[in-house]
């Protein structure tokens, strides 16, 4: 079994252009792309960190890390994206003052469909440009007023980029063990998700025992 | 406009069931697709909506007479009249169940999955299943004589199952067994049953000496059927309610958490994913089919303040460009109440404040359809804690309320006395009628494109019908192609060395990026990913779900 402590999905939004997809792939695979168009069939990365805990230990998290796959261009983006979200990351180009301006857009878009309990961070992109439109100060207001944390960074450089997710990881981790150690172990099981293949077979040994689950099996 | 492309393979217009598949499925084999809707938001009549936007919505729809085949028509909202005497009901009060209004995700077209039906495995087969979650259906309760009853599911139901005798336990397993053992060409057919294809299903009951008793668990409940139906409906009925049960769960249904509206976007993101343009509150206008420069026949149409062109054009059911005249349609009666109880009180409910999902299907005596309810409580987060949503649908007949008269009578009250609790108080009610598209009609053959129309719903308890018809329309249009195929998981997707020629990944490309499970050393920072996935399949997405939280809808 995988050795892994905690699965957390992070979701990130901002306008179209501002370096979402860049800022995954210089986390999940240490690159910077360098053409402009969508990557197609991609729609989340995954990438599994050690974060150092309250108490000091060293524990295995796995971010799952999703994509807007362009759906954001025409502020067309599902509902169901935010759905479940554990994090949300909401990015703007701190070279280009209408991807901040779009920020009240987007809060007005975030708390109509996501959790009000997600936690959430702003992130002005892109501070390898020399032609900053919008100051560190008004970033970090933004975020304060809004109740977010804040970050800037370069996926270009890399810079903040890792800190980025260590922080959030590490911010979920403290947030899941103050709602009493919600692990993977504690899954809620009256929702089921399709994909679960191990806990077919459990339930229909477990539940099913020699019933209409047998029979289930025999016939297929 | 926006540096929009000009040209695209498929245009749809309607976010709607079909609609989705479609352009979900054309974008999945590379045709480049723009999906547009004339509302801010998914779905058009699959959607769910929080309480204010479906009170507004059947407000603003009841307002236009005009075109009623395909709009929402009679529809009757009405509030619990509080007084001074009562002016709540278990501490619920309109003012304050509205204020809880982003809480609710009320369908206007509420549907069950079968655990091995359709839905189930086409959302497995594409790997759209990563974009959504269910809630097993809690309960399947049927009613004798006005009284209601858990029908068993398990064999440990039937065992412990106080109103069935030891005998009918026996019975009852025997046939199960024989139903889902049972071949058509078998040449040992005496080993389970040697009987007509369209023989009635209750004299095969009646000669395998089934008593009334589970007669009635098996044809009104199971198999959703009457007294006509016939033994090739009955026996597909029970055999997918029976192989359904075990695959997640002792449940035979499942109910897509925060509503049937996640469906159709679950759809889209895949869409979106594959290179699917979305751009919700748009319109086109001057429709024309013109010949292209290569005598092939496109459609031309006006998108803002431009025009473009595509080979394809699909249209919903919604959208205004539907030949209604080559549409047959009908509609579905419906009703949605919101209640502080749960139907039946505390003989089909052990903890009251409990619920999750049920489902009830009652017959309608001297007819062949049934009324179908489905009650949610919080734990789908479709409503508040402490509310019930029940949805209550049936094929129509004289209308809405009438319809639904009978059943409503039978199992709710529109007065309050608080020492009933069998019959739960109707706070809120809402009739309407939806339209439906006609089972067993041919809608494909006779379309012979570029505009392709597409179905509405059916008045079915599942996606079945939909989905059916979505492959026979996805299979005219596209006859050489794929239906979603399985989409790769991340892991195997290698995104090349990124220079300006491979950075923009395209479809005819896929092929050669996706590996399967290969672990060779060439996918470079991502062997971690590789060794995850696998465990990712074993453990769901949402472990720190709680789903009493408030994950909220809002539509303009």
């Amino acid at each position: 079994m995988e050795d892994y402590k905690f699965l957390f999905k992070v979701v990130l939004i901002g306008n179209s252009g501002v370096g979402k997809t860049c800022l995954v792939r210089r986390f999940t695979q240490g690159v910077f792309p360098k053409g402009q168009g969508a990557t197609i069939g991609v729609d989340f990365m995954i990438k599994t960190l050690e974060v150092e805990n309250s108490a000091g230990q060293r524990e295995a998290v796995k971010l799952q890390i999703w994509d807007t796959a362009g759906q954001e261009r025409f502020r067309s983006i599902t509902q169901s994206y935010y759905r479940s979200a554990h994090a949300l990351i909401l990015v703007y180009d701190l070279s280009c003052q209408p991807t901040f301006d779009a920020l009240n857009d987007w809060i007005r878009e975030i708390q109509e469909y996501a959790n009000p309990k997600v936690l959430k961070i702003l992130v002005g992109n892109k501070t390898d440009r020399d032609d900053r439109e919008i100051p560190v100060r008004v970033g970090e207001e933004f975020a304060k007023a809004h109740d977010m944390y804040f970050l800037e960074t370069s996926s270009k450089q890399g810079e903040n980029v890792e800190k980025l997710f260590y922080e959030i990881a590490a911010e979920l981790i403290e947030q899941a063990r103050q709602k009493g150690g919600l692990s993977r172990n504690h899954h809620n099981s009256s929702v089921t998700n399709l994909g679960m293949k191990n806990n077919i077979s459990s339930f229909q040994s477990n539940c099913c025992s020699g019933g209409v689950g047998t029979n289930n099996n025999s016939s297929n | 406009m926006n540096d929009l492309p000009k040209e695209f393979d498929l245009c749809v217009i309607g976010t709607g069931f079909q609609e989705s598949v479609i352009a979900a499925a054309a974008s999945r084999v590379g045709k480049s697709v723009l999906h547009i809707d004339q509302n801010e938001f998914y779905g058009g009549f699959w959607s769910s909506y929080n309480l204010e936007n479906f009170m507004n919505h059947l407000e603003v729809n009841k307002a236009e007479e005009t075109d009623k085949m395909c709009k929402i028509r009679n529809v009757n909202q009405q509030w619990y009249e509080f007084t001074d005497e009562i002016p709540e009901i278990n501490e619920w009060n309109k003012e304050k169940i509205i204020k809880d209004s982003r809480r609710f995700n009320i369908d206007l077209i509420p549907k069950l999955n079968y655990c091995n039906g359709k839905l189930v495995d086409l959302l497995i087969s594409s790997n759209i299943c990563r974009y959504t979650e269910f809630r097993a259906v809690d309960k399947v309760l049927t009613a004798r004589n006005g009284q209601l009853d858990i029908v068993p599911g398990s064999r440990a139901d039937i065992f412990t199952k106080k109103n069935v005798s030891i005998v009918e336990k026996r019975l009852l397993m025997k046939f199960i067994t024989q139903c889902v053992e049972y071949k058509a060409d078998d040449e040992k057919k005496e080993e389970t049953f040697d009987f007509p294809d369209d023989g009635k299903f209750i004299d095969l009951m009646r000669q395998q000496k089934l008593t009334d008793n589970l007669i009635h668990y098996i044809l009104y409940s199971m198999c959703m059927g009457n007294d006509e139906t016939t033994f090739k409906e009955g026996l597909d009925k029970i055999r997918m309610y029976l192989t359904s049960i075990g695959r997640y769960g002792n449940t035979p249904y499942l109910f897509p958490m925060f509503g049937c509206g996640e469906i159709p976007q679950c759809f889209c993101r895949l869409c979106a994913v594959f290179g699917g343009i979305y751009w919700l509150g748009q319109h086109v206008s001057d429709v024309n089919i013109i010949d292209s420069d290569n005598d092939e026949k496109v459609v031309k149409m006006k998108f803002g303040d431009e025009f473009i062109t595509s080979k394809k054009l699909v249209c919903g059911l919604d959208s205004n460009l539907l030949d209604i005249n080559a549409y047959p349609t009908s509609h579905i009666s419906r009703a949605v109440f919101i209640t502080t109880k749960p139907v039946g009180g505390s003989s089909v409910n052990s903890e009251l404040d409990g619920g999750g999902v049920v489902l009830l299907y009652h017959p309608i005596e001297g007819s062949s359809d049934g009324v179908t309810m489905i009650q949610l409580s919080h734990f789908t987060s479709c409503i508040s804690k402490g509310l019930y949503l029940v949805h209550l649908s049936t094929p129509f007949k004289k209308g809405a309320q009438n319809d639904l008269k009978d059943f409503v009578n039978t199992f709710f009250r529109e007065d309050y006395s608080s020492d009933d609790d069998t019959k739960p108080t109707v706070i809120y009610s809402a009739y309407f009628e939806v339209p439906s598209s006609i089972k067993g009609h041919n809608y494909v053959d006779s379309q012979n494109g570029p505009i392709f129309y597409c179905c509405g719903s059916f008045a079915e308890l599942d996606y079945d019908e939909s989905i059916r018809q979505s492959r026979l329309l996805y299979s005219k249009m596209y006859p050489d192609d794929d239906f979603l195929p399985k989409a790769p998981e991340p892991e195997e997707i290698i995104i090349g060395d990124e220079d300006e020629t491979n950075s923009s990944v395209n479809l005819g490309a896929l092929a050669d990026l996706v590996i399967e499970n290969d672990k060779s050393g060439d996918n470079e920072g991502q062997e971690t990913v590789n060794d995850d996935i696998k465990a990712e399949n074993e453990h769901p997405v949402d472990e720190n779900k709680d789903t009493e939280s408030t994950n909220d809808i809002e539509k303009a």
